[in-house]
């Protein structure tokens, strides 16, 4: 990219006034204009004679046109060393639908042929029940990420439907981020506490979600309200500001003594540790910074809380950490699509038969990874209910259907990886 | 770890490609008109110049020459100036907006601490593609709003499209004027594609003529718009003939299919590819090829189980959007395992092995030691509700 970019400088300054090999185009017609004007001058007050003057055009003519002439071939030349440094930073084209599907038609996915009803699909996700489907993640997403005001414009426009109940969470959930961002924990709390210690949820369309997943809620272990809580003591405790009276600083401390009292102490169980550096950081109130608490005083903090705040208010609604249409359009465009497109064009020379899995594997980030998959090491198949993964006596496992093939008789199996042999019966079946 | 980056770069490029030639395609045009305003007015220039020369002209004469001589240095300047000043900026300014943007793409991949700056630029990228696509569907006060919001108007093709849309709506509202303009001022690049739209325009024309039985019109439109075409076209232009024979009502096959009126949809198809292709821009939109190749390496049998689904999986989800997507799309695929925690959705290995409980329900360690250490060294499998000692796992090694 950086020599497409030392290419367009150039270009600019070729368009510009500055000089290069030839002179600024207008700079040579500026020229041109005023020795015409000489010409003319002297043409009409008849001291010259009219050979004379033609005598003078002529080459002057020549010579500023050879020099527009060249500006602009340096022009060109410009552009086409910019288009050869696309060419080379861009050396295949947009992959289409067609290439993407499998050589064999069958892939038409069964559903998006269904969906359309009459014809084969004819470009990827153009089915109208698809495209409903992309106008909904779409609409999700603009609220998600806080844009109201298009989302309104884009639900006016689109056959997008939301709930109103799941628009009122994400404009509720904003309110709240606006909120922390200035130092104000209130509404977080608020509405942590009515998630956890109340049956009545905020909207009454997740009320029954929410006590049905109250058990997972709890799971979770999440710490967001004593993160919250101590978000807000670190915030009394370094309120006041130096040019403050010694009062209004005895005053704060006492008031955020009193905060830890009450509402910290229940925490104590839970998080011990983290509670305990909180009693004695008042010790050190006047120089946190410079203290060994100084990490509770870090900006990153109150981002963390706000990430781990909308998430776990997201997990509530039954959604993810991240808007979803970000997470698979940044592995999309992170570098699968690239990967998809060379490894069909090395398996399509082979003869790639299985339409409906991808020829290679996608590298995915670890938080991308949201499903356990165990292969075999064994048959390298992935396991199956039909086919689950058993543990041998060692610990190492192995699909059933391996197991079964590897067992001797008498149900006796030796692992594979190890020395130890075992019954089979005695294999235990995983749940991951 | 760098050669991985490297790839990562190539793969983030590849998608990029219409973002970095649209402008560059802009400036050739604007290079073009200036390149012709020159050879047009410095040439003239150079005529009367060579012709005063041989010609000895009297002085009246000379001034005369010399009048228009001057007068076509100015306008060519003045021109010049004006195309440079609007057409010619604009496009220079698009060109270091979006170079700019893509070189910080590399920059942030390559660097180590360029990970909040690279997803902040997923940001403005995931914004690109959506205007994209809403410019595409049709959702174009949508599209404004959000590169009003964002800032990125010079990072989406918003005239470009507009431009498109315009011309088909004409071919909607049947008229093919605009698009028939616009194949003119494309006329060479057209040539070059081997396109057979104006052709195509040009056909439906007369048979809108034929239609509204303006049987002299259509001759003469036939005569002097489908003539020229008679060497690549010489089937089509004999049966467009005879077709005036025929009345829109015909049920004569190859008549009937001309008077179609499904025939304009595809006339619309055929000018929107056209047009994409000449413009450099891919016909999908580029939200669909991310959202299938991301929604493919995600894709797997767990997302449709019930008891296997995860919040944070976009594949898992049920509201008609993603999950409905996903239906279209291939599964991964996978020879390594990879075992996720359920409690702490780790990744486990041998830092934070995998255990499993009496009843065969694998999590990682950190997870259960965690909730060892608060329990007294009792553990209770989340899903299951099974509670045993710490000390009755065990451990289980995955290869």
């Amino acid at each position: 990219m950086d020599t497409l970019v030392k290419e367009l400088s150039k270009l600019e300054k070729l368009t510009s006034s500055e000089k290069s090999k030839s002179p600024p185009i207008n700079d040579s017609l500026d020229a041109l204009i005023a020795s015409l004007q000489t010409s003319r001058a002297a043409l009409q007050s008849g001291s010259v004679p009219t050979e004379a003057v033609w005598a003078q055009i002529g080459p002057e003519v020549e010579r500023r046109k050879k020099d527009v002439e060249d500006r602009q071939k340096e022009i060109y030349s410009c552009l086409s060393r910019i288009g050869k440094g696309l060419d080379k930073r861009f050396p295949t084209a947009v992959p289409t639908f067609e290439p993407l599907q499998a050589s064999p038609p069958e892939f038409s996915s069964a559903a998006a042929a269904a969906a359309s009803g009459t014809k084969k699909t004819e470009g990827l996700f153009s089915t109208p029940s698809s495209r409903k489907a992309v106008e909904q993640t779409i609409a999700t997403h603009l609220l998600r990420t806080g844009q109201f005001e298009t989302a309104e414009i884009f639900l006016q426009e689109s056959a997008a439907e939301i709930p109103p109940e799941l628009k009122a969470s994400f404009v509720e959930l904003h309110s709240i981020m606006h909120a922390l961002q200035n130092n104000d924990v209130g509404p977080a709390l608020a509405y942590v506490l009515l998630i956890t210690r109340n049956n009545t949820m905020l909207t009454p369309c997740y009320a029954s979600w929410c006590s049905t997943h109250r058990p997972f809620l709890i799971t979770r272990s999440s710490s967001i309200e004593f993160h919250l809580h101590r978000f807000h003591f670190i915030h009394l405790l370094t309120s006041p500001t130096s040019s403050s009276s010694p009062g209004a600083h005895a005053a704060a401390a006492a008031e955020a003594m009193a905060y830890l009292s009450t509402h910290l102490t229940p925490f104590y169980a839970t998080h011990s540790t983290a509670f305990r550096e909180l009693t004695t950081a008042p010790i050190y109130r006047a120089r946190l910074a410079s203290s060994p608490y100084a990490h509770l005083l870090a900006p990153e903090i109150r981002v963390q809380l706000q990430e781990e705040f909308s998430r776990e208010y997201c997990a509530a609604l039954g959604m993810g950490r991240e808007s979803p249409l970000r997470v698979v359009a940044d592995i999309g465009g992170g570098g699968a699509l690239n990967r998809i497109e060379k490894g069909r064009k090395v398996m399509l020379g082979r003869g790639w038969s299985q339409v409906d899995e991808l020829p290679i594997e996608i590298p995915l980030p670890p938080q991308n990874r949201y499903h356990s998959i165990f292969a075999c090491p064994v048959s390298k198949e992935q396991t199956t209910d039909a086919n689950p993964p058993m543990m041998l006596a060692c610990g190492h496992v192995v699909a059933k259907d391996s197991l079964t093939k590897l067992s001797k008789p008498g149900g006796r199996v030796k692992c594979p990886y190890c020395p130890v042999e075992g019954q089979v019966t005695s294999a235990l079946k995983l749940v991951f | 770890m760098s050669l991985k980056l490297q790839m990562n770069i190539d793969g983030i490029m590849l998608l990029e490609q219409p973002f970095a030639r649209v402008p560059c395609e802009n400036y050739r045009k604007v290079f073009r008109t200036s390149q012709k305003y020159v050879e047009k007015e410095l040439g003239g220039i150079n005529t009367t110049c060579n012709d005063a020369s041989t010609k000895s002209l009297s002085p009246e004469e000379s001034l005369k020459a010399i009048d228009s001589m001057l007068s076509r240095a100015e306008n060519l300047k003045r021109k010049l100036n004006e195309l440079n000043g609007t057409a010619g900026q604009a496009a220079q300014d698009t060109l270091r907006a979006r170079y700019g943007h893509l070189a910080a793409a590399e920059s942030f991949a390559q660097s180590e601490s360029g990970q909040t700056q690279f997803s902040q630029w997923a940001d403005t990228r995931s914004d690109r593609w959506l205007v994209d696509w809403m410019l595409r569907a049709g959702r174009e006060t949508s599209a404004k709003a959000i590169a009003s919001q964002k800032g990125i108007q010079k990072l989406v093709d918003l005239e470009l499209f507009a431009d498109i849309r315009r011309i088909e709506d004409a071919l909607r509202g049947n008229s093919c004027m605009e698009a028939l303009a616009w194949c003119n001022e494309n006329k060479t690049q057209l040539r070059k594609m081997k396109s057979t739209l104006e052709f195509d325009l040009r056909l439906q024309e007369y048979v809108e003529l034929a239609r509204a039985r303006k049987t002299h019109e259509a001759m003469a439109y036939s005569k002097k718009y489908l003539a020229s075409w008679h060497d690549t076209h010489p089937q089509q232009i004999k049966q467009a003939s005879a077709l005036l024979a025929f009345p829109p009502t015909t049920a004569c096959g190859p008549y009937k299919r001309l008077y179609d009126p499904g025939k304009r949809v595809a006339l619309i198809e055929s000018f929107r590819v056209t047009a994409y292709t000449l413009h450099c821009i891919p016909t999908e939109p580029l939200l669909h090829l991310a959202l299938y190749s991301g929604l493919a390496s995600l894709k797997l049998p767990a997302c449709k189980e019930h008891s296997t689904k995860n919040v944070d999986c976009p594949v898992c989800d049920t509201s008609g959007g993603l999950g409905a997507l996903a239906d279209e799309v291939p599964f991964s695929h996978h020879v390594n395992s990879t075992i996720v925690c359920k409690i702490s959705g780790k990744i486990m290995n041998e830092d934070n092995a995998p255990m499993a409980f009496p009843n065969g329900y694998v999590y990682s360690r950190l997870a259960l030691e965690d909730m060892a250490m608060k329990n007294n060294g009792l553990v209770t499998c989340p899903r299951t509700k099974t509670t045993c000692e710490f000390k009755e796992l065990r451990k289980l090694y995955i290869s």
